[in-house]
C-alpha cells in the first residue's frame, strides 16, 4: 500500500516522515534550555500555550548539530495519533505536550511504497514520535 | 456504590473523565456482573456491587472502579483476539494473563455475548484507554475470575495550578512550589557569603547547617558572569532534609499552571513539570525532592548529624525584663520556672537571709533585686504585692523580688559591656530604657553558697549564635580560671580565624554546632545543650547551666568523666 510521507533534510540527509504525523510546520521558536536531558533536546517552546519538546532530529540522529534549522516539524504524540485513528477527528490533547522536530529544510510530499517496517530513528525518539521512517 | 474522599483534580480533567467513567460504570454493570441466578449460582448475593474509591498517591490520583462480577476470563478474550485477527495464537501462548486482559483496549475489541442497550455502541474500551492517556495519565486491570474486576485510573496532579516561586539562575527562569518553601534568606554580599564544608556549599542559618544547591552549576546552565552574583538562599523542606537552593535573583509568585514533561525529557531527575509564565516564556518546574536526590547536598556533611539542630532555631534569647525603682532588669526566660504575684508576707528575713514561701510551704533563697541597685535601696516596707520570678536550672532554684515584672522580650538584643552592678552581664537599650541583663546562673551558684567551684586551666573557644549565652557561658568558664576565646559564629572572617587559631590548640570547644566541622580543632568537644539536668528546656529556649556546666569542664578537663552523652574526643 502507499503512503504519502513529506521529506525533509536533517544532518544533510534526506529523511521522510508520514504525513499524518504532522500537525504543523513552523518556524524555529525561541526555546528554554532544558537541563540534563539528552544533547538534542534544544529545550520547551511555548506555542500559543502549549509547552512543545524541541528536538535537534540530526543530534537525535548522532549527526552534528543543525547549524541553521528552518523549521521545526511538529509531531502529533503517540496519544493523539491514537485518538485520530480512534475517531478519524483529531480531539483536543490535555496532557502530553507535542514535539517539535528541528530540521533544516522541507521538501515536497512523496508517495511511497511502504516496503519496509517502520524504522525507529534514535533510541531517545522512540516513544516519542512513534519512529520515523527514513527514506533515501 | 461512591465511597467519599479528598482526592482532588483539576477541573479539566474532570470535565475530560466523564466519557471514560460513564463507559467503563456501563461495562461493569453489563460485562462484569452475572446475572442475579448464575450470582446465586455462584454462592454470590443477587445484586452486584460496583464500588467507586479514588486516592491520592504521590503526585498522583488514582480512581478505582472495582465491581464483584464475573471476572475478565482471560481465555475467552485470547480466543476472540485471535478470531478478530488482532494477534496468532502462537503470539498469544507467549502472553500472561494479565498481557491477554489488556487486550480488551485494543482497537475494535468486544466480548459482550449480547449487545445491549446499556453497553456494545462499538466506542470501545480503547477510546477510554486513549482518553486517559491523553491526560498523561494510565489506566491498570486487576482480575480475579469469578470474584471481580478493578480497573484503576492513574491520573496525574501535575495538571494542577499551584503557587510558585519565580526564580532566576543565570538567565534562566525555574519555578519552585511554594508548598516546598521555609524561607528566603537573602545574601548580603555574595555567594562568598556561604560557609563551605567539606567541598559543600553551606550556610549558617541561625546556627543550624544548611546544605546548599546551586542550581545553575547543578544544572549546568551556561554561567553568564563568574563575578560577584548576589542572591538569595531558598530554604526548602523535602521530607526529612531541609537543604537551600542558591539562586541569583527572585522574581515573582505566580499562580502557575503545571503541565507534564514530554516523555523524552520527564527522565531528568530535577524537574517535575513546565509551566508557561505571564511573559510567554517557558519555565521549568523544579522538583524539591527531585533534586535533592540529584545533587545530594547533605553528601558532604555526612559527618554532621542535621537532625537534632532542627529544634535550635532560635537565635536569640528570649529575656524576662523586669522593674526596681527606676531600673529595669532582664533574665533569660529559659531559666523563669515561674513569675508570681505575691504577697509579701511571704518572704522571710531569717538571720541575714531572705527566703521566699512557695505555694506548697517550700522555702527558697531569695534576692532582692533592690539590692543590685547602687546607692541606698528601699527595703520591700511599704509594699504588699511584689513580683517574684522563680529561677531554676533544674537542680536548684531561687526567688528573684522586684517591685513588678515587665514583659517578655523577643527581640534580639544589642549589648553593652557597660555595668557595675553585681551578676550584670550587660547593658542593653529597648524603648528608652536601660536595662541590665542579669546572670541568672550566678545567682542560682551564689544563693545555694556553690563558690568552690573547681579550678582547671587552659583555653577555651565558646561558640554560640545567641550573644548572651556566649557572655554566660564564657563568664563560667573564666570563673573556674579557663582562658576563654568568645566566637560569634563559626570563624566568620579571617581575622576572627586568625586571632582564634594561632595560639596553642583549645583544650576546649563548647558550642552545640556539629562538632569536627566548622570548629577549631580541640581536645574536647562540649555540646551546650547536652549539660543541660532539667527537663524543663522549652522548644528552642536554651540556658547555659553555669554549675553543671562547670563542674562537666572540670571533670572531661581532669580525665574523671568518661561518658559519651555530652562530650566527644576530638579525632
Amino acid at each position: 500500500m502507499t503512503s504519502q510521507y513529506a521529506s525533509f533534510s536533517a544532518g544533510g540527509r534526506r529523511c521522510a516522515i508520514d504525513l499524518l504525523q504532522i500537525r504543523e510546520i513552523l518556524k524555529p521558536l525561541p526555546v528554554s534550555p532544558m537541563p540534563l536531558s539528552g544533547q538534542a533536546i534544544r529545550g520547551l517552546a511555548n506555542l500559543r500555550g502549549q509547552i512543545v519538546t524541541v528536538v535537534d532530529f540530526a543530534q537525535a540522529l548522532g549527526l552534528p548539530a543543525e547549524e541553521s534549522p528552518r523549521h521545526v516539524l511538529l509531531l502529533r504524540t503517540d496519544a493523539q495519533l491514537a485518538q485520530l485513528k480512534v475517531r478519524g477527528r483529531e480531539l483536543e490533547s490535555i496532557g502530553a505536550d507535542p514535539i517539535g522536530l528541528l530540521v533544516e529544510g522541507i521538501g515536497e510530499v512523496v508517495e511511497a511504497e511502504q516496503e519496509r517496517q517502520r524504522h525507529r530513528a534514535a533510541a531517545g525518539l522512540q516513544r516519542a514520535d512513534g519512529g520515523g521512517l527514513r527514506h533515501r | 456504590m461512591v465511597e467519599p474522599s479528598d482526592a482532588e483534580l483539576d477541573r479539566t480533567i474532570i470535565e475530560a473523565l466523564s466519557d471514560p467513567l460513564t463507559h467503563l460504570l456501563r461495562n461493569a454493570c453489563d460485562h462484569g456482573i452475572e446475572s442475579p441466578d448464575k450470582r446465586l449460582a455462584a454462592g454470590k448475593p443477587a445484586d452486584g456491587t460496583i464500588r467507586f474509591r479514588t486516592e491520592s498517591a504521590s503526585g498522583w490520583v488514582l480512581i478505582h472502579i472495582e465491581d464483584d462480577g464475573a471476572g475478565i476470563d482471560a481465555d475467552r478474550v485470547g480466543q476472540i483476539a485471535v478470531d478478530r485477527g488482532v494477534l496468532t495464537i502462537e503470539e498469544l501462548s507467549r502472553r500472561s494473563d494479565a498481557e491477554i486482559r489488556e487486550l480488551i483496549f485494543a482497537p475494535g475489541f468486544s466480548t459482550a455475548q449480547a449487545v445491549t442497550d446499556v453497553s456494545g455502541h462499538g466506542v470501545g474500551m480503547d477510546v477510554v484507554s486513549s482518553t486517559i492517556e491523553g491526560l498523561g495519565g494510565a489506566i491498570e486491570i486487576e482480575s480475579a475470575p469469578g470474584r471481580g474486576t478493578t480497573f484503576t485510573l492513574r491520573l496525574p496532579l501535575t495538571i494542577a495550578i499551584v503557587s510558585a516561586l519565580v526564580v532566576h539562575a543565570n538567565a534562566d527562569s525555574f519555578c519552585l512550589p511554594q508548598m516546598a518553601i521555609e524561607e528566603i534568606v537573602p545574601l548580603p554580599r555574595q555567594r562568598d557569603d556561604l560557609t563551605r564544608v567539606k567541598d559543600q556549599l553551606a550556610l549558617l542559618l541561625r546556627g543550624t547547617v544548611v546544605p546548599i544547591v546551586d542550581l545553575a552549576d547543578q544544572l549546568d546552565l551556561a554561567p553568564t558572569s563568574p563575578s560577584a552574583r548576589p542572591g538569595r538562599v531558598i530554604v526548602c523542606r523535602s521530607g526529612r532534609h531541609r537543604y537551600g537552593i542558591y539562586v541569583d535573583a527572585i522574581e515573582d509568585v505566580e499562580e502557575i499552571v503545571v503541565k507534564p514533561l514530554s516523555a523524552i525529557v520527564a527522565t531528568q531527575p530535577c524537574c517535575s513539570g513546565a509551566s508557561i509564565l505571564g511573559d510567554g516564556a517557558v519555565a521549568l518546574v523544579l522538583d524539591v525532592a527531585g533534586l535533592f536526590s540529584f545533587a545530594r547536598p547533605d553528601a558532604g556533611l555526612a559527618a554532621v548529624d542535621l537532625e537534632p539542630q532542627a529544634s535550635r532555631d532560635v537565635g536569640e534569647q528570649s529575656q524576662v525584663v523586669f522593674r526596681c525603682d527606676t531600673h529595669h532588669f532582664a533574665v533569660e526566660l529559659a531559666l523563669v520556672e515561674q513569675i508570681e504575684h505575691a504577697s509579701t508576707q511571704r518572704l522571710h528575713a531569717v538571720h541575714g537571709l531572705m527566703l521566699f514561701e512557695m505555694t506548697d510551704g517550700t522555702l527558697l533563697p531569695a534576692l532582692d533585686a533592690r539590692t543590685l541597685l547602687p546607692g541606698e535601696a528601699a527595703g520591700l516596707e511599704g509594699l504588699e504585692h511584689a513580683a517574684v520570678m522563680v529561677l531554676s536550672d533544674g537542680e536548684r532554684r531561687v526567688a528573684v523580688v522586684a517591685a513588678d515584672h515587665v514583659d517578655i522580650v523577643e527581640d534580639e538584643l544589642v549589648l553593652s559591656d557597660v555595668c557595675r552592678c553585681p551578676f550584670a552581664i550587660a547593658s542593653t537599650t529597648r524603648r528608652g530604657d536601660v536595662i541590665t541583663v542579669l546572670d541568672g546562673g550566678e545567682m542560682l551558684q551564689t544563693l545555694h553558697g556553690i563558690n568552690d567551684a573547681p579550678r582547671v586551666s587552659g583555653r577555651a573557644f565558646v561558640c554560640d549564635v545567641s550573644p548572651i549565652l556566649r557572655k554566660v557561658a564564657a563568664r563560667a568558664l573564666c570563673a573556674v580560671g579557663l582562658e576563654v576565646v568568645v566566637c560569634s559564629d563559626v570563624f566568620p572572617d579571617d581575622e576572627e580565624r586568625g586571632r582564634a587559631g594561632a595560639a596553642t590548640p583549645f583544650a576546649l570547644v563548647i558550642s552545640d554546632l556539629p562538632h569536627g566541622t566548622l570548629l577549631p580543632p580541640a581536645r574536647h568537644h562540649i555540646a551546650l545543650s547536652a549539660t543541660h539536668t532539667g527537663a524543663s528546656m522549652g522548644q528552642g529556649e536554651r540556658f547555659v547551666p553555669r554549675v553543671a556546666l562547670q563542674q562537666h569542664v572540670h571533670a572531661v578537663l581532669t580525665g574523671a568523666f568518661t561518658g559519651h552523652a555530652a562530650h566527644q574526643e576530638a579525632p
